[in-house]
């Protein structure tokens, strides 16, 4: 009980610290994840607390990780009127953006020498946390890693996601550039499809303010690639690991 | 108030049910289709269940908005515990940390070139700047 309260509890508080935080400047890095994973690990490294410890108290949580990928099914089901319209193609981009990611990922990795234990628990790093981690577990990796690195995606398309497209000239400056965007709908389509699929709920959260309609493309993106990657992956991994 | 505070509550239990009896049935559609997690297929019997419901009249707007608004708001918590077990691969850190970075950014800026550039060809039908 008091290892539940003091991990459980500790991790919420830290957690609604740090969330407050990014309310209160909402800047892309002040992630309230990223920055609690990072407080907690070395607080249990300085205080030579053991994980197994900690996740004695806090592993209840672990309890509504299945729950919560269920929970995403609403957002699904508001997003389906775009979809309707447009299906073929966000289907078709979709899948494309499931193999190109998973494609890069792993021929990057083997020229880099990464083990291919390793590979497998990183490759699903461009969607959702929880369904990156099922993945994972599908393909014999690790869960614990397989839940931390779509912080990299996540956090490299909310950082520089926008600028890159400006830069690359698929949007336009005045687009990147606006306070808040409510009358280029066509691109905030191409902002939100590209954020959507490779940066997840990470990227989708640091775009809703400023590209409202995008966050609705991004959305209906992160959930179909999440389908995508997780029904490909199994088979397409070991593929590219074989050859 | 207390009207206000009987419908947050039953907001939240029915929703709470929800994703569990779609849990339960994603788990048994797993046994049969193992092609998909148990959890995306929940997920999928979630959307299909608000769907029909609507056909029936039944709109799951009211009573779960606002709960899916505020849990989603505060989701990632549920992920910190098991992401704090990085830490059990401090040396994997150290050796290959830099290169799994690589390969994240790599994969995010490629695909995110490749799929904008796609989008606006296959989905933007006007102009608007």
């Amino acid at each position: 009980m008091i290892e539940f309260l003091l991990f459980c509890g500790g991790s919420l508080v830290i957690f609604l610290g740090y969330f407050r935080l990014q309310q209160a400047y909402s800047y892309p890095f002040l992630n309230p994840l990223l920055l609690s994973v990072v407080s907690i690990s070395l607080g249990l490294l300085i205080f030579g607390i053991p994980y197994e410890q900690y996740i004695g108290g806090a592993g209840y949580v672990n309890h509504l990780l299945e729950p919560a990928v269920v929970l995403l099914g609403y957002p699904l089901y508001k997003q389906l009127p775009i979809l309707y319209k447009q299906w073929r193609q966000i289907a078709v981009i979709c899948a494309l953006a499931s193999v190109i990611t998973l494609t890069v990922s792993v021929c990057l990795a083997r020229v880099l020498g990464l083990d291919a234990w390793l590979i497998k628990s990183i490759v699903a790093l461009n969607i959702t946390t929880p369904v990156s981690m099922s993945t994972a577990l599908e393909l014999g990796g690790s869960e614990s890693i397989a839940a931390v690195v779509p912080l990299i995606a996540g956090l490299t398309g909310s950082i520089i996601g926008v600028l890159w497209l400006g830069w690359l000239r698929i949007v336009s400056k005045q687009v990147v550039d606006c306070e808040q965007s409510t009358d280029n709908p066509e691109s905030q389509k191409v902002i939100g499809m590209a954020i959507g699929s490779v940066s997840h709920a990470v990227g989708t959260a640091s775009i809703s303010k400023k590209y409202p309609i995008a966050s609705a493309y991004a959305s209906t993106a992160l959930i179909i690639c999440a389908m995508i990657t997780a029904l490909i992956a199994p088979v397409y991994v070991p593929f590219l690991l074989s050859l | 108030m207390l009207i206000g505070l009987l419908k947050g509550a039953v907001g939240y239990g029915a929703l709470a049910a929800a994703v569990a009896v779609c849990l339960v049935l994603g788990k048994w559609l797993n046994v049969y289709a193992p092609f998909l997690p148990s959890p995306l297929w929940g997920m999928l019997c979630f959307a299909l269940g608000l769907m029909v419901a609507e056909r029936f009249g039944l709109s799951a707007q009211a009573l779960f908005q606002q709960p899916v608004q505020r849990i989603v708001k505060y989701l990632s918590f549920v992920f910190l515990p098991v992401c704090v077990g990085i830490i059990q691969y401090g040396d994997l850190i150290a050796q290959s940390g830099g290169k799994i970075l690589l390969v994240g950014m790599s994969s995010t800026l490629v695909a995110l070139s490749v799929i904008a550039w796609l989008s606006r060809k296959w989905l933007v039908t006007g102009k608007d700047d």
